[in-house]
């Protein structure tokens, strides 16, 4: 018993740290310690006798005392050797690339947590759409074919419009127009007065249900999209469907304007993207890296650049010619029915199984999974985020769920990358792709 | 069928046989080799594999600035003059535009019948009809997908390397459509181990546990009940006994020395008496007919006479309904009624009400006959001026 406190000498957490960071190192990235065989004889057979031995010599000896070594020396060293060897070619490397990637720091986020349930809704809650100029209120359409207007702050409900026979897909309000646009099943587009809070038009032409709306930034279009998947580009006083873009093989998902080109972006069940050029009247540019079925595409507010999720699969995309920016680290996230980004480079994708998960959206780390709060007297089934959206300010995030509820997340305000440094990051060359 | 479907004659030499041939030849072509070849080597070109790399990658903090002013409004005046063009078709096809004159000549077209030199020359002009604006439009819309028109191929950038279903695991994903086992119109076949397969935990024939515990239970409670019975009953007895006589017998007595007591008097004797020589003179006490001989007795004496229809609607009003239920029954059922709120209906809704004299027959004898149309009827022989009046209008006589 006395000598128990001998044992307890202070480690210094530095040393812990060099253990754990050097075990992981091992892990990964011992099997890049040395060159392929191949290679290496590649290698080997341009440099000269004597220094093809000293580089064998230098090499045993680091391999004897790499245990402890710390991270960052040994990957510039390898670093060293792979450009060594190749030269400018390594960037074309996976492992040179892998290399690169690891290196970079993710930016740090503040967790997220629940602030308030909002029930009202006697259905799922399709679809959210804040306030776009006095951020004061926000409007959800359900499964019971109702939209409701509820104060943002306060969380009361401010209206209830009644007008669809069916499920209402998805809701756009206008910054130009005191109009709101709502896309239904019902194979309807109805256009709301926000001064009189009545439907003031209809947009008939679609043959089947509706899926998505939006409304063109500088003109006055709108552009629908749905199960008979065709994007239709409707004047909004005219109620004339001006334009139909044909292409997609399956229901459209989402549609969204941009101002410039491509003005039309849509995304479908047929696992590709298409990025419409309006003026031919045709697609420019098809994107077809996802495997399944894109339920949801969000745009970033600060730079022009959009994300795109399938199952297991999110990816970001450089706007004006659609090439791929990022790959998030997405494996085994299941279905996602929902994106949403803010201006702070959070990316927030809400699973059909109720997970929200918070990426940053430069690096395309995953830094918090969270499950929704369970409401009481919902079913097991009843956990799934079907939209979300963030306010005009980028701090709250409002999600609309299976179990007819609509809930608001904020940040954590205390939070420090101290207390809460989140997920580790740590990427897998297979979470890369490629 | 279609001309255009059959096969050449066999027999004449056509011209254009061998074009026929050479059109065959092409569409074979087309359907083997063309498009295959094409389209790989056009995907083949397109495929580049710097879209497979990630940008940010190699650098996270690559600036994407979103478009200025400028682009945005050069895009949108582009886009706008389209769009205004494209609109102005559609509502002038649609029939919506007002229809002025100018337009009406653009449309026409002028068409010259014969040769330019001579001088019968027709000239015509032609017009497109006018439509009724309000027409629906004559289009069938079919819920198909729309086909891609001239579009290029585009590569596919994911490997889809997913495994492809046998039929076995399609098999075992697959869910027969539901049959009803009570409407059946298309006498659709429900295999037998898929009937037994659908049936609950029990196995035929049978019963739950539950039906036995629910007859036990019901068993224990009446057994109890009983015995609590007895048991009150022997306490009452034991009371009695220590009172002294029995209770029934005290208030049987009782209630037998209550009841003459209060018909005594000249009128108990008067009715004694007469009861009396009614017993005397028909042998044996009839309770039903006495009433009627009394009523007889007094119509006889008021000088009048009675019908025996009146006579026996008043015996009916007269009559006491039979006492063969308990008493106590409806003393309870009362009681329970002013004590609680809510109203105990055991009884008929109009039993304060005598029902049987709400319809009761008119007091006739109270009222003397004024007309002979009151009496009975009798009935008479014929006479002999009926026999002459059907003689003279017929003639005709037995």
């Amino acid at each position: 018993m006395d000598n128990y406190g001998n044992y307890e000498t202070p480690i210094p957490i530095q040393r812990i740290n060099d253990y754990y960071s050097s075990l992981r190192w091992r892990n990964q990235f011992s099997y890049m310690e040395r060159l392929p065989q191949h290679l290496k004889e590649k290698v080997d057979s341009q440099d000269p006798v004597l220094q093809r031995y000293r580089l064998q010599i230098s090499e045993g000896n680091d391999t004897t005392s790499q245990d402890l070594a710390k991270v960052d020396s040994s990957s510039t060293k390898i670093n060293a050797t792979l450009e060594k060897t190749f030269g400018n070619s390594m960037e074309d490397s996976i492992l040179g690339r892998h290399q690169q990637y690891i290196s970079q720091r993710p930016e740090w986020h503040a967790p997220w947590k629940l602030k308030r349930v909002i029930n009202g809704h006697l259905g799922w809650v399709r679809c959210v759409a804040v306030d776009p100029i006095d951020n004061e209120w926000f409007v959800t359409g359900s499964n019971d074919a109702t939209i409701k207007i509820w104060d943002l702050a306060k969380g009361h409900l401010k209206l209830t419009l009644a007008g669809h026979a069916m499920t209402v897909r998805d809701i756009a309000i206008s910054e130009r127009h005191p109009y709101m646009f709502s896309a239904s099943e019902d194979k309807l587009v109805k256009c709301w007065d926000l001064e009189k809070n009545t439907a003031i038009r209809d947009y008939h032409g679609h043959l089947s249900g509706v899926h998505s709306v939006d409304i063109h930034p500088t003109l006055d279009l709108i552009a629908t999209a749905g199960r008979d998947s065709v994007v239709r580009l409707w004047d909004i006083r005219a109620r004339v469907s001006v334009m139909t873009l044909i292409g997609h093989k399956s229901p459209i998902n989402k549609v969204h304007c941009l101002p410039v080109d491509p003005q039309i972006v849509s995304c479908s069940t047929d696992a590709t993207i298409r990025l419409w050029d309006i003026i031919a009247g045709k697609s420019r540019k098809v994107l077809t890296h996802h495997k399944k079925s894109v339920r949801d595409m969000s745009f970033h507010p600060r730079e022009f650049s959009m994300v795109s999720a399938s199952t297991d699969d999110i990816r970001s995309w450089r706007l004006p010619e659609g090439a791929l920016l990022t790959n998030f680290n997405s494996e085994k996230s299941g279905i996602i029915n929902s994106l949403s980004v803010n201006q702070d480079n959070v990316l927030c994708a809400g699973g059909d199984n109720g997970t929200l998960s918070f990426y940053d959206y430069k690096s395309g780390h995953k830094y918090q999974t969270l499950a929704t709060k369970e409401i009481p007297g919902s079913l097991g089934s009843e956990r799934g985020i079907l939209c979300s959206t963030f306010d005009q300010t980028g701090l709250r995030l409002i999600t609309g769920e299976t179990d007819k509820s609509i809930k608001i997340w904020h940040q954590d305000d205390i939070a420090t990358p101290e207390t809460n440094p989140g997920l580790p990051w740590n990427p897998k060359l297979s979470s890369q792709r490629f | 069928m279609f001309t255009s479907r059959l096969p050449p004659p066999t027999k004449t030499v056509h011209a254009d046989s061998e074009i026929y041939q050479r059109s065959n030849e092409r569409i074979v072509e087309r359907l083997i080799k063309q498009p295959i070849t094409v389209s790989s080597q056009s995907v083949a070109n397109k495929l580049n594999f710097q879209d497979f790399l990630p940008l940010r990658q190699r650098n996270f903090d690559i600036e994407i600035p979103l478009p200025n002013a400028e682009e945005i409004r050069k895009a949108t005046n582009k886009t706008k003059k389209v769009f205004d063009s494209l609109l102005q078709n559609k509502l002038e096809s649609n029939g919506t535009s007002v229809a002025n004159k100018n337009h009406k000549n653009v449309s026409s077209n002028v068409v010259r019948y014969g040769k330019s030199g001579t001088s019968n020359v027709v000239e015509m002009e032609i017009v497109e009809a006018v439509q009724d604006p309000l027409q629906p439009s004559r289009k069938k819309f079919r819920k198909a997908v729309a086909p891609i028109s001239g579009e290029e191929v585009t590569p596919i950038y994911n490997s889809s390397n997913e495994k492809k279903l046998t039929k076995e695991e399609i098999r075992k994903w697959n869910i027969p459509s539901a049959i009803s086992a009570w409407k059946n119109p298309n006498g659709y076949t429900i295999s037998l181990d898929k009937r037994l397969g659908g049936k609950r935990s029990l196995a035929p024939n049978e019963v739950s546990s539950k039906f036995t515990d629910l007859s036990d239970a019901l068993e224990l409670a009446d057994k109890r009940a009983r015995e609590e019975l007895s048991h009150r009953n022997e306490r009452r007895k034991l009371l009695a006994s220590h009172s002294g006589t029995p209770v029934q017998e005290r208030d049987g007595k009782r209630l037998y020395n209550a009841g003459p007591e209060k018909t005594t008097g000249t009128e108990h004797a008067k009715i004694k008496a007469e009861e009396k020589e009614l017993v005397s003179r028909y042998g044996e006490r009839r309770n039903k007919n006495d009433v009627a001989q009394r009523l007889r007795k007094l119509a006889y004496a008021a000088g009048t006479s009675l019908s025996d229809k009146v006579i026996s609607g008043t015996v009916a009003a007269s009559k006491t309904p039979r006492v063969d239920y308990d008493t106590r029954l409806y003393s309870k059922g009362n009681k329970v009624h002013s004590k609680n709120s809510e109203p105990f209906y055991d009884d008929p809704l109009f039993v304060q009400q005598d029902i049987e004299n709400i319809y009761r027959t008119k007091d006739t004898t109270s009222i003397p006959p004024t007309s002979a149309e009151a009496r009975p009827v009798a009935f008479t022989k014929k006479t002999d001026i009926d026999e002459s009046e059907t003689k003279g209008k017929y003639g005709l006589s037995k």
